[in-house]
């Protein structure tokens, strides 16, 4: 994850920490050096956005090992579709960073004991818990530890992302997540016949067997 | 018949989804769909955790049968209305109203030509507006706004009456 985060922050235009010196490879996404915790300049805020969605992306699909792979199939989907579909020239819409927003924040605990812990939203904060078992986790711990704080300031940053209180739906016949169409008729204004001819033909029946007893 | 599709909507104060029906079309069978449109009651909702009120902007077409016009409404795109609107035309022939609607992207204009059809004033939504300086005329143009449902005239266009020295209102 730390070699996905500084090949990102290259391709984006990686800065070095004017304090340490050291390669920010969180691409100022905390406002802080991920080595001397010093401030760093944030970058452009439509690049980090993009930098914290695919931070996200590739975190929930190679490391995470608590969603199923069927549970995971419909968010991933949304998530590379909306890495492949949009960059600068063409930004992501109002209504698809209120749908990332939402997935971010209803992920309940992402991560597993490989990469060493697990990203929890507690109160819509994202909070690491450190995995107890350190056998099971697999490369340097704390590259581990820079993974995991990274996806959570990605998190962060992707939550207090600005966005218009609207809801845009593009098409007319949409599948957001669940499409029933139906046409309503009009309520019928009066009207009783149903009720009269239900009451008649009960009336009708129970005087025949009336008649019959 | 409106055409209702129910979707799961994330809130985007609270971000959690809730299921909402939002109207892709709706026509004057319904009591008051005009008055409806105008005090934004169609396709606006209610966050039910966090009590937001925000607007699904979705295609909506405005049918009034009676009068025989329709507006169409969409923030973004008219393709798939004049897709369907091909289909119409075939039925019904190139005149039929309904394959002429007037279209907007813009809410407060299509707001305000359902007003102007309806003869009603559309309320005005303070958040969409810009912020006008003391003494505006804004308060004057509502206060002098008026219009007739006889000759669909305003009080911009005037006395549409073909003689408006004979309009029925005025005499």
């Amino acid at each position: 994850m730390v070699n996905f985060f500084r090949k990102r922050a290259t391709e984006k235009g990686i800065q070095t920490c004017p304090h340490c010196g050291e390669e920010d490879i969180l691409f100022g996404l905390g406002g802080k050096c991920l080595e001397c915790g010093q401030p760093i300049p944030r970058n452009d805020k439509y690049l980090s956005l993009e930098f914290a969605i695919e931070s996200f992306t590739e975190f929930f699909v190679k490391y995470d090992k608590i969603f199923s792979p069927a549970q995971k199939a419909n968010p991933i989907k949304f998530l590379l579709q909306l890495c492949k579909d949009y960059s600068l020239l063409d930004p992501i819409p109002n209504s698809k960073i209120i749908q990332l927003q939402s997935i971010v924040k209803n992920v309940g605990r992402i991560g597993g004991e490989e990469i060493g812990g697990v990203i929890v939203m507690t109160n819509g904060n994202p909070t690491l818990q450190v995995a107890k078992n350190f056998n099971g986790m697999h490369g340097d711990p704390i590259d581990n530890m820079k993974s995991l704080g990274g996806v959570i300031v990605a998190m962060q940053y992707i939550l207090s992302y600005p966005v218009k209180n609207e809801f845009v739906i593009d098409t007319d016949f949409p599948a957001v997540a669940k499409g029933k169409t139906r046409s309503e008729p009009t309520p019928a204004k009066g009207g009783c016949l149903k009720r009269t001819a239900t009451f008649f033909l009960v009336l009708l029946l129970l005087s025949i067997i009336i008649y019959f007893v | 018949m409106s055409r209702i599709v129910t979707y799961f909507i994330p809130c985007p104060v609270c971000k959690m989804p809730s299921e909402q029906r939002i109207y892709h079309s709706i026509n004057t069978s319904i009591d008051n769909a005009a008055q409806l449109i105008l005090d934004d009651k169609i396709n606006f909702v209610d966050c039910k955790l966090c009590n937001n009120k925000f607007q699904v902007k979705a295609g909506l077409l405005f049918n009034n049968m009676v009068k025989t016009y329709a507006v169409y409404y969409h923030p973004t795109t008219f393709a798939l209305h004049e897709k369907e609107t091909v289909g119409i035309k075939k039925m019904f022939g190139d005149n039929f109203y309904l394959a002429n609607a007037t279209k907007f992207h813009d809410w407060s204009d299509f707001k305000a030509e359902i007003a102007r059809k309806e003869g009603k004033v559309a309320s005005v939504n303070l958040r969409d507006t810009p912020k006008k300086a003391p003494g505006s005329t804004m308060k004057s143009f509502l206060d002098n706004y008026w219009s007739c449902d006889i000759c669909d005239g305003n009080s911009e266009t005037g006395c549409l009456y073909f003689d408006p020295s004979e309009c029925p209102r005025t005499n």
